[in-house]
């Protein structure tokens, strides 16, 4: 062979060779070109096989939106694959890929729900969305608890759903340290007297009610002294003794204290609070307490929006109004968030949606900028508790340019005001003794004062003439003199008008503005457009102007401008809640009274709704010639809701009785209020607080020292149950209400089954059933429930073993109603039911209702509710048809405001609109008052007077991505916005030489925390906000919080004593573990699989970031207990008082792009 | 299966269920050589286009194995992608359909398909004009113009130019963008370099394999070119990395970033440094087995660097302040990353079958 031809072989090899080589090492590569391998990935099932959808009701926020679950059965579990808005909802607005529209509304209620499930969506917002993490969550308890050492150690073991009931209701004992618990049963009254003996004991507590208001009635009366009351005490209690010794009782076993049989029986010692209530958790823990016989059901109003709630209930006798979001032309929305009030972040798109195009403009009242921009979202940076000053600038520029209506304020009385075509009148001309020194300063002038008459009617100026209200048609507005009483005595008296203009113009415009930091050209603006839309005008007003130490007065001064243009009750202006139907006693009586439960009397431990003057304490201090104030703690009668501070400080100083048990549910007081962690002292206190249960899905900060843990399940399941009302203005519809049932049954353990067969689980539910019924508690068990008088059931009763038995009839009564008004057809489409048999899990317990009742339930099932449309709602002249609510009456000035005392100074409160500083309760020891505060309304010392030092204001923002503290676990939300920090002022940040990304420390009166600064135009100058939502340190896991000091050295030591480490059987928590893998995987794919397979570990974004609350303010004039409003005992959030310096230290931050 | 978790940073959920067969990398190890490849075949071209324009009798005299180093990478080099692709059977619609007009449906154009159905026949067609022109081809004999020569030449060194810098391009659009704007705003000139220090390393081999006759002075112009190159480059690559320590210095996310990438990084600087000290030897001694020693230097110096920069980039997460281990489950990869190097060695082989390399006993008169 040549050289040539060598070579070429050689070549000829190798290339063969290479070429063998590289086909043998590419073969994966050409087998899938040859032959591709294709691997169908569909999407997720929509519909057939396995696939379920469940129309119920949102639980992210309180907001009630309606939500559509699908349901995905997966190796033979059924999981929750998607949530999605409800298209019948009103909130929710109905979305189709076929119908492309400018402005989304609501599907039409009788749109068959077929079409309406495969062709219709509904809006939604991020946490409705996810909260397939809120029932998917590794932390949550599934069976009973009991803590296996000292409150607050963190340890615990599992007990048995029977051993529960039997301790809860006979008493327990713990084992690991030997503490004795009480049981209900020592409280139960009603049982107590059933049991030894009495047939009726009702009969002997109507009775013993009885007699103490003839003590209290003689108390009362000026003619008679100590001694008659001490002679009607002895009596009271000897006969009592005597009738009880007859069947082997004392009165110690009924009455709280023999010597102060105002205060109740001992059942007032079982204490109930809530905190999230909805549906008929509510009303059924209301059946609970009543049954019990204690005045005690309590809820977490103080810490949600209970400033706003009695601000309104003293102007206009209803709690709860707001402006009309579909039609108002203007609003002053003021200490709102958007993207939460109602309604809620899903509904509130249509406000920004109007504002967008022109429709509306909206003035956002707040220190925090809406971070939504186009040209009709006007931002007004309110210095924080000061918004009454720009209440009464826009006053003074309306009355000044006589923009009132004035026709609608001279009207005098309801019947006046019928025939002009309104339904409310205000009391504007209406007289008020306006002499300071006189007893009767801030009191109606009426006819009995004049001696023209005796039915006590107020009086006004008509014609120059001084008339009753009631005998003339129009009124003078602005009138003031001097007039002689029938005592002889000359008064001044002014029109409630009058003092407001008085109050209006204390001040210019300029001054206004000066205080509360809006520039006075956007002041005129703002009124200006409010008159000229009018009366398509209205205010927005919620927590960040109600919950200052002032907010009643705040809310009071904004609700004014509403009051002069006369907005109320019409389209375009102020709504209260839609209607509803009678869901509690339609036909079964499912409501909280009227099914013979315990008769009940004496004030609640938080003395909310009741008065200091009414009680046995004060008169005998009285009648001793002792000074009555101050009271122990401050009592709240004008108040419509409940003070988280004061049912703490009430079990605390034991005042006015001692607690006995506390049952709390779905409810964190400790981290949820301002300076919340003062509550831990009391919680932690078995002598002060025998017994503790709490009922709850996962072991909060406040959970933590609870004796027993019920376990409790989400809204997705049978957590809140029933049927949400809408709040105001309820999207101005006429008669809404959202049903919830489950998309899946619980994932508690099954704790069996009741004797009619139901499945039971643990849950609220249940746990009160057993009680009930262990207790033998009327309204409870065999013949639980009884029928309506007058309907056709009237005269029967109905078994009440497990949940369903209750709540089917909650359907039953509103489905019947809804048929009678209309809403719901007589004749109930077959598709209807059978969706409802096919999706719906509650569906396997129809057996509990007759047939007809149950197809008319499943329409309103298959819709998530009754709901009718806006277009329907209002009359021809544009007024509401829904009932005009509260006291149809306006208050310009409140004569019931004015009588009432500050409980610890003796002193009247001010009695109508007006701008105060925020303040302490009372003077503050060490503090000189100033003389004018000694005159003028303020009750304490104002807070910028005591802590000069600090300059800034902290407060926080609820925005749409986070519910307050309790959803830390939505996984998909984090993945947004992970973690949170300090937001400051560009200028302020200058002047302290803080960037972004610093760590600063806040320090406020109570403590001090420390978070990363971010700065940004978006908050006003003179406040830091926190994003709120995060920092957390208990959540079944603890994990100790160390970016906060409490300032009370007691408050540092209770911190630092939390355990490092809980212990907690494997059994007890993690429903998750039985979900297929893949699907963990999904839900939880930045957490290692210790987050969700066994015992969960620590997973740092369940207790990332900071929350403010435990250093916010305390009241230095009330033993530095949280900080309330002076009239309704809100939690004062908004008036805590800072100071911000750097540590040195820079954040890494999580995400590049922050956002909040 | 672990998945990479805090505290390493955020990560975007979906960062974990891409390239699902090798964890969680999604360009694929075969792409660092398909990227080597490029630079071979990109910068053979740029040296045979530029051999065309000027008269440099190292260049002349290399010309067959310029034109078919650079036909045959050429050839082989999209067998990279094609292993890459997740759907491999449909390669033939990136060349029949490729999306390079935007439309009202479809605006943009994708770079890849411009690349694969416009850029890499035009390469193709280019390397075989100007081999045609410049008598690489056997029995294939044109003459043309000089300016038509010229323009050729031009548009060979733009195609070729575009080629050597696609991997920055590339870059551009991926999801570590901002750590490419940050760490490295020189890459396409350093690219382009690369191009040309490697096919002159490549050619000083291939010299050497096919034992071409070289004067003392041809060699010496051959070793400038890495010489300046891979000067320059490290030039370039030390004043970078200089300046990212002076950018991030104390800053936890830029510490963090280099941390990962510092080693190939530093690496190659070396190299880069080893290059230029071989090509200067070469350089001085007139010696070509020292330029293809440089030459195999400069294979390993590229390699590395696209590595760098296709793999270790891809463990910066979006955020570009965490880090993503790596996990490449299969080893499939280093069989077709070899198979491509097996295929360019088999096309290379036979194309010196049918136009044999002028050498010791092989005449290309």
């Amino acid at each position: 062979m040549s050289r040539i031809d060598r070579r070429t072989f050689v070549k000829g090899l190798t290339a063969i060779a290479l070429l063998g080589g590289g086909v043998a090492a590419y073969l994966p590569t050409l087998e899938r070109i040859v032959r591709p391998k294709e691997e169908y990935i569909p999407p997720d099932p929509q519909f057939g096989d396995g696939v379920k959808y469940i129309y119920t009701s949102c639980l992210g926020c309180n907001v009630r939106c309606g939500i559509r679950v699908r349901i995905v059965e997966r190796n033979g579990i059924p999981i929750i694959d998607r949530i999605e808005g409800n298209p019948y909802h009103p909130y929710n607005r109905a979305v189709s890929i076929d119908k492309q529209v400018k402005r989304y509304v609501q599907l039409d209620y009788t749109t068959p729900v077929d079409e309406a499930t495969r062709k219709w969506f509904g809006t939604l917002c991020p946490r409705g969305q996810d909260g397939i993490h809120y029932i998917y969550d590794p932390y949550r308890v599934i069976k009973p608890l009991k803590r296996a050492g000292p409150r607050g150690s963190g340890k615990w073991k599992v007990i048995s759903w029977e051993q529960l009931i039997k301790e809860v209701v006979e008493g327990g004992v713990i084992e690991e340290t030997g503490e004795r618990l009480p049981g209900l049963k020592d409280f139960f009254v009603y049982g107590k007297l059933r049991d030894a003996g009495f047939q009726d004991p009702n009969k002997v507590l109507s009775e013993m009610k009885k007699d103490v208001e003839a003590i209290m009635k003689i108390a009362r009366d000026p003619d008679r002294d100590y001694n008659d009351i001490a002679r009607a005490i002895e009596k009271f209690k000897s006969k009592w003794s005597s009738i009880l010794a007859e069947k082997g009782l004392r009165l110690e076993d009924i009455l709280i204290d023999p010597d102060r049989p105002d205060l109740g029986t001992k059942a007032n010692m079982v204490i109930w609070v809530r905190g999230r209530g909805q549906g008929h958790s509510d009303y059924f823990s209301k059946r609970f307490i009543t049954a019990f016989g204690s005045v005690n059901w309590l809820r977490h109003t103080s810490a949600c929006q209970l400033g706003y709630y009695a601000g309104n209930k003293i102007w206009a006798g209803y709690h709860d109004i707001q402006g009309d979001v579909v039609s108002s032309k203007v609003i002053i929305m003021a200490g709102a968030a958007l993207g939460r009030l109602h309604p809620g972040a899903t509904g509130q798109g249509l406000l920004i949606e109007r504002t967008a195009e022109g429709e509306l403009k909206l003035y956002y009242v707040n220190p925090i900028a809406p971070r939504i921009k186009n040209k009709n979202i006007i931002w007004v940076p309110i210095k924080p508790g000061h918004d009454a000053a720009l209440a009464m600038a826009m006053i003074r520029w309306i009355i000044e340019n006589k923009r009132y209506n004035k026709e609608f304020l001279e009207i005098p009385n309801l019947d006046s005001a019928k025939k002009k075509g309104y339904p409310v009148i205000s009391n504007a001309t209406w007289l008020v003794i306006y002499d300071r020194n006189h007893e009767k300063f801030g009191e109606f002038l009426k006819d009995s004062d004049l001696g023209i008459g005796n039915e006590g009617k107020p009086l006004v100026v008509s014609n120059g003439e001084i008339k009753p209200h009631t005998d003339v048609d129009k009124a003078d507005l602005e009138w003031e003199g001097r007039v002689k009483l029938a005592s002889g005595e000359e008064v001044t008296v002014k029109t409630a008008f009058k003092i407001l203009r008085d109050e209006a113009f204390s001040r210019s415009i300029g001054e206004w503005a000066e205080i509360c930091g809006v520039p006075p050209e956007l002041i005129v603006q703002m009124a200006r457009d409010f008159t000229d839309a009018a009366p398509e005008a209205s205010t927005i007003i919620h927590r960040g102007a109600g919950m200052h130490s002032n907010g009643e007065y705040i809310v009071w001064s904004y609700r004014m401008l509403d009051t002069l243009i006369g907005n109320f009750h019409r389209r375009g202006g102020l709504l209260a809640r839609p209607e509803h139907t009678k869901y509690n006693n339609k036909i079964y009586n499912c409501y909280y009274k009227g099914y013979g439960e315990p008769v009940k009397w004496g004030p609640p431990i938080d003395r909310h709704k009741a008065r200091y003057e009414d009680t046995l304490e004060y008169w005998i201090k009285v009648k001793k010639g002792e000074d009555p104030y101050p009271a122990k703690r401050p009592w709240y009668p004008l108040t419509p809701e409940e003070s988280y501070t004061e049912i703490f400080a009430g079990i605390s100083e034991e005042y006015p009785y001692r607690a006995g048990a506390l049952i709390m549910f779905y409810a964190n007081p400790v981290l949820s209020a301002n300076h919340g962690i003062k509550f831990i002292e009391t919680l932690k206190d078995t002598r002060k607080l025998p017994l503790f249960i709490a009922v709850t899905t996962t072991i909060n900060e406040t959970f933590m020292y609870a004796d027993y843990i019920v376990p409790d399940t989400t809204y997705l399941e049978t957590g809140t149950l029933g049927i949400q009302y809408l709040y105001a203005s309820g999207a101005g519809v006429y008669l809404a209400e959202a049903w919830r049932s489950p998309a899946v049954m619980p994932l508690t353990e099954k704790i069996g089954r009741c004797p009619n067969g139901h499945d039971r689980y643990a849950s609220l539910w249940e746990f009160f059933i057993d009680i009930g019924v262990k207790l033998n508690m009327p309204g409870f068990g065999r013949g639980g429930i009884n029928g309506v008088k007058g309907t056709k059931y009237e005269g029967r009763r109905f078994d009440l073993y497990c949940a369903w038995e209750y709540i089917l009839r909650v359907y039953a009564n509103a489905a019947v109603d809804a048929v009678d008004r209309g809403i719901i057809p007589r004749n109930i489409p077959e598709s209807d039911v059978e969706f409802v048999e096919r999706n719906y899990p509650i569906a396997r317990f129809k057996d509990i209702l007759p047939a007809d009742e149950w197809r008319a339930v499943c329409y309103g099932l298959a819709r998530g509710g009754v709901f009718t449309q806006y277009s329907d709602s209002f009359d021809e002249k544009g007024y509401s048809k829904r009932k005009v609510k509260g006291y149809k009456i306006l208050y310009v000035w409140s004569e019931q405001v004015a009588r009432s005392r500050n409980s610890i100074t003796g002193k009247k409160f001010w009695g109508g609109p007006k701008y105060v500083p925020p303040a302490t309760y009372a003077p503050v020891e060490g503090v000189a008052l100033k003389p004018a505060n000694a005159e003028d309304a303020i009750p304490g010392v104002p807070l910028e007077e005591i802590y000069r030092d600090y300059p800034l204001y902290l407060v926080f923002e609820s925005g749409p991505l986070y519910t307050k503290h309790r959803s830390q676990f939505y996984y998909w939300i984090k993945a947004i916005a992970p973690e949170n920090f300090v937001v400051i002022n560009t200028r302020d940040a200058e002047r302290l030489g803080i960037e972004t990304g610093d760590v600063v420390r806040v320090e406020t009166p109570t403590g001090a925390f420390e978070a990363p600064a971010v700065v940004e135009p978006s908050v006003r100058e003179g406040v830091i906000a926190v994003p709120y939502g995060m920092g957390r340190w208990a959540d079944t896991i603890v994990m100790k919080p160390r970016y906060f000091t409490p300032g009370d050295g007691d408050l540092k030591r209770i911190i630092d004593e939390l355990p490092e480490k809980v212990e907690i059987p494997e059994e007890a928590v993690n429903p998750v573990r039985n979900l297929p893998e893949e699907y963990r995987r999904i839900l939880f794919t930045k957490s290692p699989s210790s987050y969700y397979e066994a015992t969960p570990e620590v997973d740092k974004w369940r207790f990332n970031g900071v929350t403010p609350n435990p250093v916010q303010m305390a009241d230095p004039s009330l033993g530095l207990w949280p900080l309330q409003t002076w009239l309704g005992a809100g939690q004062a959030y908004y008036d805590t008082l800072a100071r911000v310096s750097k540590t040195g230290r820079k954040h890494r931050f999580e995400v590049a792009n922050i956002v909040w | 299966m672990s998945y990479p978790t805090y505290p390493g940073g955020y990560i975007y959920p979906n960062e974990l269920v891409q390239g699902a067969e090798y964890g969680s990398v999604v360009w694929v190890p075969i792409i660092a050589v398909y990227m080597t490849l490029i630079a071979i075949a990109s910068g053979s071209a740029m040296l045979l286009a530029i051999r065309t324009v000027i008269d440099i009798r190292v260049l002349k005299k290399l010309t067959p194995l310029l034109f078919i180093a650079s036909l045959s990478a050429s050839l082989v080099m999209l067998l990279g992608p094609l292993a890459d692709l997740r759907r491999p059977d449909h390669f033939y619609k990136l060349l029949a359909t490729p999306h390079i007009i935007p439309t009202a449906e479809n605006p943009g154009v994708s770079p890849i398909a411009l690349m694969a159905a416009v850029m890499w026949p035009l390469l193709l067609v280019l390397i075989v004009a100007l081999g045609v022109l410049n008598n690489a081809v056997p029995r294939i004999k044109i003459h043309v113009s000089r300016w038509l020569a010229v323009s050729l030449s031009i548009a060979l060194l733009a195609v070729s130019a575009v080629w050597a810098t696609y991997h920055s391009l590339l870059l551009y659009t991926s999801v570590a963008r901002a750590t490419f704007y940050n760490y490295l705003p020189l890459i396409p000139a350093e690219q382009l370099i690369q191009a040309l220090v490697i096919a002159s390393g490549v050619i000083a081999i291939l010299a050497v394999a096919h034992r071409v006759e070289l004067a003392g002075e041809e060699i010496r112009t051959l070793a400038l070119i890495p010489l300046a190159g891979a000067g320059l480059y490290a030039f370039f690559r030390v004043s970078e990395t200089f300046r990212i320590y002076i950018y991030t210095s104390g800053s936890e996310i830029g510490s963090t970033l280099i941390s990962a990438l510092e080693p190939l990084n530093t690496l190659a600087i070396v190299l880069a440094i080893v290059i230029a000290v071989l090509s200067y030897i070469s350089y001085r001694s007139g010696s070509i087995k020292t330029a293809a020693v440089s030459g195999l230097v400069s294979i390993a110096w590229v390699l590395g660097d696209r590595w760098l920069l296709t793999i270790n980039i891809q463990s910066i997460s979006r955020t570009g302040i965490a880090i993503l281990p790596q996990a490449m489950a299969s080893w499939i990869w280093v069989a077709e990353s070899i198979a491509l190097v097996l295929f360019f060695l088999f096309v290379y082989l036979l194309l010196t079958y049918i136009s044999p390399i002028p050498g010791r006993g092989v005449s290309h008169e």
